[in-house]
């Protein structure tokens, strides 16, 4: 099964088409021309699902990066110590 | 002004036309390839749209939407008082596209006719503003028809907006009834007034050069096509939205118990759903057109209730409708409708070409 961070990472994958070498520090809404608001959309979507959380607003919105994204889910009780 | 009430007028009837020119999102991929479409099919939950014929306006939508319905009705059209035609898609840049239907359903020179240009909003506003017309008024009936072509503006290589935009008219007849009560909140927020627009054309920046530029999300447009500030628009429908719902209720006195259906613009599925949750709604009470039909701006909120109910009879349905997007302008109201007056969505191909002037024939 796989862990919390691999899913995670899918994600991306699968809303962003984002390769696992370039998930890191970098990717960030601002630095990442196809995520756009409908990748973004998307993206929430795929973690809500793999996760089973329901973002709030606040959080939806200022998902902005891959790493503040983790510290998002942290908040919703998802675990990366995996 | 927020809240208004009105009562002794109601919704009779109910009636939605789209072009008949069905286009599916799959048809988009040699375009902008798969993985954008299959990644937009599931964030909006859109799979087609109906897009107007080249010759087709709004003012044919509404109109094929307006004939249905006196028609299936029988009503005196002598006896409709006012109409109301709600676009940002006008046949002429003048007149007002309510007059050129006023001479197409023959109704009479004592029914007051004018446009409103408003959007995603514009079903709430519009019936608000006949509401109270009739409610200060004599008339019988009123009547206010809505008709978008927005998916004209669209840019074809904008991948936010081309898949997005379908095109409908629709048509609502207003009569008299003792005990129905209507109350609205009407909101706007003219500090977002770019957040959706299409900037050439009007008469701030009549004609200019049409050639198309990179804009800042790495789209080319020309000033002539529409374009929407995606996360602006998305932060305005998942904050102001469901705060002016719980506001609506709260000021009422409702909870989501009195309501059967939560009929909400069709803005796309990840915003519905969003709604549904955060008010805690029976997944079931919000249906959903946009699947089929597309984003329909203000239509889209007549168009569902016609898909959903345009089969059915003799049932009353109190219904909760929210329309909310370009202006930015955001409306809520309740309607009470019976569904023997919601009449099934009509396909149409028919355009008024005479009304098509021509050098030498004025």
């Amino acid at each position: 099964m796989a862990g919390n961070l691999e899913r995670y990472s899918q994600a991306f994958q699968t809303a962003l088409g984002a390769s696992e070498a370039e998930l890191g520090e970098g990717y960030s809404f601002a630095a990442i021309d196809q995520w756009d608001s409908v990748a973004h959309l998307t993206l929430i979507t795929e973690l809500e699902d793999a996760f089973d959380v329901m973002f709030e607003p606040d959080d939806i919105i200022h998902f902005g990066s891959y790493l503040n994204g983790i510290e998002i889910l942290k908040r919703y009780g998802v675990s990366f110590e995996d | 002004m927020a809240f208004s009430s009105i009562h002794g007028v109601r919704i009779k009837a109910l009636a939605a036309a789209v072009p008949d020119n069905q286009i599916q999102v799959e048809e988009f991929v040699p375009t902008f390839g798969e993985e954008v479409v299959s990644r937009f099919v599931k964030s909006t939950g859109i799979q087609s749209i109906y897009r107007a014929l080249p010759e087709q306006t709004a003012g044919d939508l509404a109109y094929a939407a307006a004939e249905q319905l006196l028609e299936s009705l029988a009503i005196d059209r002598a006896s409709i008082g006012f109409l109301i035609f709600v676009t940002q898609s006008p046949d002429y840049r003048r007149p007002a596209t309510a007059c050129v239907l006023q001479k197409r359903l023959g109704l009479s020179m004592d029914c007051a006719v004018f446009d409103v240009g408003l959007g995603c909003s514009g079903f709430i506003y519009g019936v608000q503003t006949a509401m109270t017309l009739m409610a200060s008024g004599d008339a019988p009936y009123g009547l206010v028809l809505l008709g978008e072509t927005a998916s004209k503006l669209a840019n074809p290589q904008d991948r936010s907006i081309a898949m997005m935009y379908g095109d409908a008219g629709a048509a609502v007849l207003l009569e008299r009834a003792e005990d129905a009560h209507t109350t609205a909140l009407l909101q706007s927020d003219g500090q977002r007034f770019t957040s959706i627009i299409a900037p050439a054309g009007g008469f701030r920046d009549m004609n200019p050069d049409a050639a198309s530029f990179v804009c800042q999300d790495g789209i080319e447009r020309t000033l002539y096509d529409i374009r929407m500030e995606g996360t602006e628009v998305f932060t305005f429908s998942i904050t102001d939205v469901p705060r002016a719902l719980e506001r609506y209720l709260e000021h009422t006195k409702t909870t989501v118990a009195d309501y059967d259906v939560f009929a909400f613009h069709q803005a796309n599925q990840f915003i519905l759903r969003q709604l549904t949750r955060k008010l805690k709604l029976p997944r079931e009470a919000v249906p959903l057109s946009l699947d089929r039909y597309g984003n329909t701006g203000g239509i889209s909120i007549p168009l569902t209730l016609c898909d959903s109910y345009g089969q059915d009879h003799a049932s009353v349905v109190k219904v909760l409708a929210c329309g909310f997007g370009i202006g930015l302008s955001w409306g809520i109201a309740n309607y009470e409708i019976v569904t023997d007056g919601i009449l099934p969505i009509t396909y149409t191909s028919e355009a008024y070409v005479e009304g098509r002037l021509k050098p030498g024939e004025y």
